[in-house]
């Protein structure tokens, strides 16, 4: 066998690819050939270099990791099935979120309904989307009114009920407070999508 | 706990080493998030530093690197692939491929680096704590020494060396990903080890060399 073919031979005992009888060429060809020998190291050494330099390298942002997961979680978790069996977490939601609605201020309308803010539903009709949200079923889609500071409030409480607790991204937010003239925004909630602001005005 | 530490207490507990990737993504299917965790745990390293090899631009790794795994979400369920390791590089080349195609005007496989051009270089933007300056200086040299080297290969010699020797993959599995056959691979290999030999010599003359 001439060098060039034992070049390869070295690169697929690296990748684990050799077969018994060319491993058997290989040794006996770098027991007489120092510049195999010598390319056979230098192959080992920049492995070693690649490998010491690659763990230097960053990791992937908390932000990117966490969309990961959030997707993983809303194409393959089994949360119909989970809510399904655990009852008792299902009506603690529900509490939970009667008292985040009886301290604010929401107008939740299904999808293809226009928005009205004066038209407030009572606390049964509002609950019922909410945890038809957590729970993964219909509707997936609801548009939610109310004013930014609350709307945070109530999509970080639906994003920790579906076991998804994360800080709201401060770079999906325009202020951090609110403005002294009050501007009204909207929640459109897709349980494919999570939340997403809208400001209005 | 929040999704990005349920994953960092994964790497710590690592229980699912034994099972496959494969296995992994069919528990995944189930509804076994933690089997995505664990995917992620393995392929976070080798995954993001192909993508900083190939890209050389620390803005887009991200992007890309996220678009990966929500193609590996998307697709979980019709994943018949004879290896998960090959499939999600493949996903990630072609991401690549496709970014590098819409980004003519920054960066491609085929063109020289940022770092080769001395303009700004990920050595520069890495901080390296508990390293003394001198140590730094070697660091910052070395990186930009293999960036400078693999700027010179052309493109599809690049692509097979960084998936041999930062993702660890197979010939069989690079040369499906580059659409061609084991031979071709090699050869590609043979060429940018060649030039890689020559150009980074000097970083590793004093080091061991096992037979």
């Amino acid at each position: 066998m001439n060098c060039a073919t034992i070049e390869q031979l070295v690169l697929l005992r690296d990748s684990g690819e050799i077969s018994e009888d060319q491993q058997q060429e290989l040794t006996k060809h770098l027991n007489d050939c120092a510049a195999c020998r010598e390319l056979s190291g230098d192959l080992v050494s920049l492995r070693k270099t690649f490998m010491t330099e690659a763990s230097r390298y960053p990791e992937p942002s908390w932000h990117t990791l966490t969309v990961i997961r959030k997707a993983a979680q809303r194409q393959h978790a089994p949360r119909s099935w989970m809510w399904a069996h655990s009852w008792p977490v299902a009506l603690a939601a529900a509490a939970s979120l009667a008292l985040c609605l009886t301290t604010l201020r929401f107008s939740i309308m299904p999808r293809s309904i226009a928005p009205d803010t004066s038209d407030q539903g009572s606390l049964a009709t509002e609950i019922i989307p909410l945890i038809a949200i957590i729970t993964g079923q219909e509707p997936i889609q609801l548009t939610i009114e109310g004013d930014e500071t609350e709307l945070t409030v109530l999509a970080n409480e639906l994003l920790r009920l579906q076991d998804m607790a994360v800080e709201w991204p401060g770079d999906k937010m325009d202020s951090p407070t609110l403005p002294e003239d009050y501007q009204p925004t909207t929640l459109l909630w897709n349980n494919n999508h999570g939340p997403q602001f809208e400001r209005c005005g | 706990m929040s999704s990005v530490g349920q994953i960092e207490a994964g790497e710590k507990r690592s229980s699912k080493l034994e099972i496959s990737d494969e296995q992994l993504v069919g528990l995944y299917l189930k509804g076994d998030i933690k089997a995505l965790d664990e995917l992620i745990i393995r392929y976070k390293k080798p995954l993001y530093s192909f993508l900083w090899r190939l890209t050389a631009s620390g803005t887009e790794v991200d992007e890309i690197f996220q678009e990966t795994w929500l193609h590996v979400i998307r697709k979980a369920s019709s994943f018949e692939q004879y290896r998960f390791k090959g499939w999600i590089f493949k996903i990630a080349y072609n991401l690549v491929i496709d970014w590098s195609r819409t980004k003519r005007g920054h960066l491609s496989l085929d063109k020289t680096s940022e770092y080769a051009d001395g303009l700004q270089t990920l050595a520069d933007t890495l901080p390296a704590p508990g390293q003394s300056p001198d140590a730094q200086a070697a660091n910052g040299d070395l990186r930009k020494a293999i960036a400078q080297a693999l700027a010179s290969l052309p493109g599809e010699q690049k692509e097979v060396f960084v998936l041999r020797m930062d993702a660890d993959m197979s010939f069989k599995d690079i040369a499906e990903i580059q659409g061609t056959s084991i031979n071709t691979a090699l050869a590609r290999m043979q060429y940018a080890l060649t030039k890689m030999r020559k150009l980074l010599s000097p970083l590793h003359e004093g080091s061991e060399r096992p037979v």
